[in-house]
């Protein structure tokens, strides 16, 4: 299991997020962007607080979207990357 | 001594000045209610003096905050406000920088109250409803006013958005005004939509959702950021806008078809 696998994600202190409608968007206070999130983008953002661990998100997200584990681990590690790269979220600690 | 209360939607502002060009400035763009030398009740006490810095030079405004007071400081101004912006001493070169000082203090005393909003954008009543144009610089915001007339204008340049108790999202006049310096022959009305205009050969109305409306909005309020809680209270004040409010991205000609796609 690699370290990043083991550690939570938290959302950064510097970004606002509000849901309008149905749609999420991020605000970086820090560097005045705004990003709007896809739905499941935007699932996977609301449950961050809950579940920390990237395991524990992919697991969810393949229960609730019912697709394989494999096309679930795809599509929130590119997710969770993008987050990362753009000091959205960050590891804890 | 000129002392005046102004009134700017459901809040009075007093102000206070010798300098005999502010007195003049004050009472062409605001609707003085009455003028005595009395301090009045006010929401806002703004004490005016002349006689500061240099002509604007593009630079920012800088903004400081401490336990009693928040100082806003530009070139051509200098504004040291209570906490909760209800009163300001305000030492400005000319005209130019009152007025944006006076956007800067009032939008702030609107969001700290979670109040309303000033938004970059003119605003316009037709049939009795306000319509709102907001753009960046140089989009078209004056032009969309001036080829609305005879129609009237409750802004120009920074529409005055009160969000009702009811959640209803009324303008009233601005006096916070570029060309069209008299006030509206109409004090409110009610907003239908907030269009995001374009120039462009063509003229075409798209509704957008209300999130890609916020994120339009966001950047189009008089509001620079000092305080993180103050930032929310704008963020949420935008929510609120965009929840009650359609938002349209208009692609316009210049000349007045426009309004043929506005209903």
């Amino acid at each position: 299991m690699s370290q990043t696998q083991t550690k939570l994600l938290r959302r950064n202190e510097h970004v606002e997020s509000e849901m309008i409608g149905s749609e999420w968007i991020l605000l970086n206070m820090k560097e005045h962007v705004a990003t709007k999130l896809n739905e499941l983008g935007g699932y996977i953002w609301s449950i961050i607080p809950e579940y920390g661990l990237i395991d524990e998100i992919i697991e969810k997200i393949a229960e609730e979207y019912e697709i394989d584990r494999h096309t679930a681990e795809q599509d929130v590690n590119s997710f969770i990357e993008q987050l990362l790269g753009s000091g959205l979220l960050k590891y804890d600690g | 001594m000129f002392v005046a209360t102004a009134i700017v939607g459901k809040s009075r502002i007093s102000f206070k000045t010798q300098s005999e060009r502010m007195a003049e400035f004050v009472k062409r763009r605001f609707r003085i209610s009455n003028i005595q030398h009395q301090e009045p009740q006010a929401d806002l006490y703004v004490r005016i003096q002349d006689g500061y810095g240099k002509p604007f030079d593009e630079g920012p405004v800088h903004i400081s905050a401490s336990d009693h007071s928040v100082t806003f400081q530009r070139c051509d101004y200098h504004m040291v406000s209570s906490r909760d912006y209800s009163s300001a001493e305000i030492h400005i070169y000319d005209e130019f920088a009152l007025k944006h000082a006076l956007i800067n203090l009032y939008s702030s005393w609107l969001i700290h109250g979670a109040r309303g909003l000033l938004i970059h954008s003119s605003c316009v009543i037709h049939e009795g409803k306000a319509w709102m144009f907001a753009g960046q610089s140089g989009a078209g915001k004056s032009t969309v006013a001036e080829l609305s007339r005879p129609r009237p204008i409750l802004s120009d340049e920074a529409t005055f958005l009160y969000i009702e108790e009811n959640g209803r999202v009324t303008v009233y006049d601005s006096p916070f005004r570029s060309e069209m310096e008299n006030p509206c022959e109409l004090e409110e009305a009610k907003l239908y939509g907030i269009h995001y205009i374009i120039q462009s050969p063509d003229v075409e109305r798209i509704s957008i959702t209300p999130l890609d409306g916020f994120a339009l909005m966001l950047d189009k309020v008089f509001y620079w950021r000092h305080d993180a809680k103050e930032t929310r209270n704008m963020i949420a004040l935008c929510k609120k806008v965009v929840q009650q409010v359609p938002s349209y991205q208009l692609y316009f000609q210049k000349n007045d078809t426009f309004w043929e796609r506005i209903s």
